[in-house]
């Protein structure tokens, strides 16, 4: 452990103090940082610096899929000291985003098989729903959600599909559609495996910020290579914008006018923003992102960041910096040596985060307002499992530390099984979070009562 | 023979009377690394130890193609297929194809014989008498005789539900099929 990380350790431990003296915090920098399900444990704090990234195939690039089973009877989920994690609702297949309108409805996609938009009021102590309803269906890979204009009185919901962005008509109170939907969006790139389309607004409602995956793993097909690089990278494009028929638009958060118009790039190199959330108070947007495959067990990091206008995060020449990836079609590109932007927050390879959410404040503990929840699906290309858990990343003055804590996990089961995959990440009005599983089709409470610590 | 740059920095030989590009180390590498990926499920000697993975060592070689470029375009979806896929350059895929389709369809511990079902005569016109896939004006056939019961019987399913729709001629005959005629062949043709 270097002194840096040392360093950051104690102060990790001073942030946790608060929370339960009696809790000892592990605290992994550097290497060993890195690792499976095994080493995973409630509390546990990582940092992964860009600077230990592995070297490319160090390990073999291995696939093991997991198998989703039922619950085993003698699993459990395991959270910190004080939290507690239910089942809030179950039967909800292909559960993927969730958001809370603003009079706290819990609107749920479920992208697949059907593509549908779900609603559910929760009961009065906010332990189950006491209403759910159906409110749209037939919106094939139905994924982001997003209300509109912002603020408290929202007119349409806005649903990002692969290929499309659309809306619904929408008025508090409304757990179903009370009109159909219409097309905003029609021309975001499909195919490739990269499908979810997530869907937010900056809080001015000026900007309608829509998250494009890339069409590929690595870009092995791109050619023709544009005759002028400066110019392609000019509006609507930036620097490091893919191009081709398979990766033009992709790779992406996107910006429109929330009338559908107006297509820009607003930043480029993402790979595949899977989760995009505007920071409230700040405005800044932030991507939970799945990095490349077939590089082995350890390279490269997964990640979240902030994310700036016309910055580029380096897919698909660059990762983490400035560690060059040489398969990409079309040539290399020394112009971008040292352009691509680090990443605030590096994760355990192939954890494959996916929904990110910022704690409102007002449940879990006072000093964990403003941290962002993440959760990650899981690996599979990986020979051990990694991922399968929700974490959480400290932020300190709005901005990440970079570190991330293992804050519920428990879903593996063995080396092969898993029976839960975690998609989403999202709190209540009362400052519980709620996140869903679309391996089991559930949606689970997290809730946190400081006397449970007090007694220990 | 004439000399193409591409990649920026690898010189590529290009041998016109063969067709056959030389040097691109990084292009082997890719396929590479690919299929030692693919031997991870899909079994060190061609069949994996997980039924609702497919055999596909001694596979048509035009099936395998197109289905590895159908996960790469996104016309066959599956999240690790498509990675795995869309990490190969077209040239990359035929070879991968041509490789896999080489080598010898493996046997795997067994599904017992079963009676031949109604339907298997539909299945013939396309894959052949003995289903072991062809070339057919429907496109290649795959070889059903000998693969995993789970995997055909997803397949099915998934041709007859909408979650497979890369080959017009399976949709429509899988949907014409009720569940437990679909299964039947499955049993019938992984005992072959």
């Amino acid at each position: 452990m270097t002194a840096r990380n040392l360093l950051a350790a104690s102060s990790a431990l001073a942030l946790i103090a608060g929370v339960s003296t009696s809790l000892a915090i592990d605290y992994r920098g550097g290497n060993s940082a890195y690792g499976d399900w095994h080493v995973d444990t409630p509390g546990l704090m990582r940092k992964i610096e860009p600077g230990d990234v592995a070297a490319p195939l160090a390990t073999p690039s291995a696939a093991n899929r997991s198998k989703v089973v039922p619950k085993p009877a003698d699993a459990a989920l395991k959270t910190m000291p004080g939290f507690t994690v239910a089942p809030f609702a179950t039967g909800l297949q292909g559960a993927r985003v969730i958001r809370i309108a603003p009079n706290g409805d819990i609107f749920l996609s479920q992208s697949r098989p059907g593509g549908q938009i779900t609603v559910m009021r929760a009961s009065k102590d906010g332990s189950k729903p006491e209403m759910t309803e159906t409110f749209t269906s037939g919106l094939k890979d139905a994924y982001g959600i997003a209300f509109y204009p912002p603020g408290p009185n929202p007119k349409w919901v806005y649903i990002g599909m692969e290929g499309k962005v659309v809306r619904l008509p929408y008025k508090n109170g409304d757990m179903k559609a009370t009109g159909p939907a219409e097309d905003i969006v029609t021309d975001l790139k499909i195919g490739g495996g990269h499908w979810t389309r997530d869907v937010s607004f900056s809080p001015d409602g000026k900007l309608m910020y829509v998250a494009v995956g890339s069409g590929s793993n690595v870009a092995a097909e791109m050619s023709p290579r544009p005759d002028d690089l400066k110019a392609w990278e000019k509006a609507p494009h930036s620097l490091g914008s893919a191009w081709g028929a398979k990766e033009e638009w992709r790779a992406n958060v996107l910006t429109y006018t929330p009338d559908g118009k107006n297509k820009q790039v607003y930043a480029a190199g993402i790979r595949n923003c899977s989760g995009l959330t505007v920071q409230p108070g700040t405005g800044t947007v932030f991507c939970a992102t799945n990095e490349r495959d077939l590089l082995g067990d350890n390279t490269p990091p997964d990640y979240v960041t902030s994310v700036k206008k016309g910055g580029y995060y380096g897919w698909p020449w660059y990762y983490m910096g400035n560690h060059e990836d040489t398969r990409p079609d079309g040539g290399a590109r020394p112009d971008l040596a040292g352009k691509a932007i680090v990443p605030d927050v590096l994760f355990q390879p192939h954890s494959a985060p996916l929904g990110l959410s910022f704690n409102p404040g007002g449940m879990f503990p006072a000093e964990w307002k403003g941290d962002a929840f993440v959760a990650m699906h899981g690996s599979w290309n990986r020979s051990l499992h990694t991922g399968y858990k929700i974490v959480r990343l400290p932020f300190k003055d709005n901005k990440p530390t970079g570190e991330y804590q293992d804050f519920v996990l428990g879903f593996t089961a063995g080396e092969e099984n898993v029976w839960g995959r975690p998609v989403d990440t999202q709190f209540m009005r009362d400052g519980s979070l709620l996140f869903s599983d679309d391996g089991n089709g559930v949606i689970y409470r997290v809730t946190y009562a400081k006397e449970k610590v007090a007694a220990k | 023979m004439r000399f193409v740059w591409i990649k920026g920095r690898c010189a590529v030989v290009w041998l016109a009377m063969f067709g056959i590009g030389v040097c691109a180390a990084r292009a082997a590498d890719a396929l590479d690394t690919a299929l030692e990926t693919c031997w991870s499920c899909h079994g060190a000697n061609g069949a994996g130890n997980d039924p609702t993975v497919p055999v596909i060592w001694g596979q048509n070689a035009r099936y395998l193609e197109k289905q590895i470029r159908d996960f790469s375009s996104g016309d066959r979806e599956d999240q690790i297929m498509s990675s795995m896929a869309s990490s190969l350059r077209r040239e990359d895929i035929s070879r991968a194809a041509a490789l896999i389709a080489a080598k010898p369809w493996p046997g795997h511990a067994d599904t017992p014989a079963a009676a031949a079902p109604d339907a298997l005569a539909a299945c013939q016109g396309c894959h052949g008498a003995d289903l072991s896939g062809g070339d057919s004006p429907e496109g290649a056939a795959p070889r059903l005789a000998g693969q995993f019961a789970d995997y055909l019987a997803t397949a099915m399913s998934g041709f007859a539900g909408g979650e497979r729709a890369n080959q017009k001629t399976m949709s429509a005959m899988m949907k014409a099929l009720k569940p437990d005629e679909r299964a039947a062949l499955a049993k019938y043709l992984a005992g072959l």
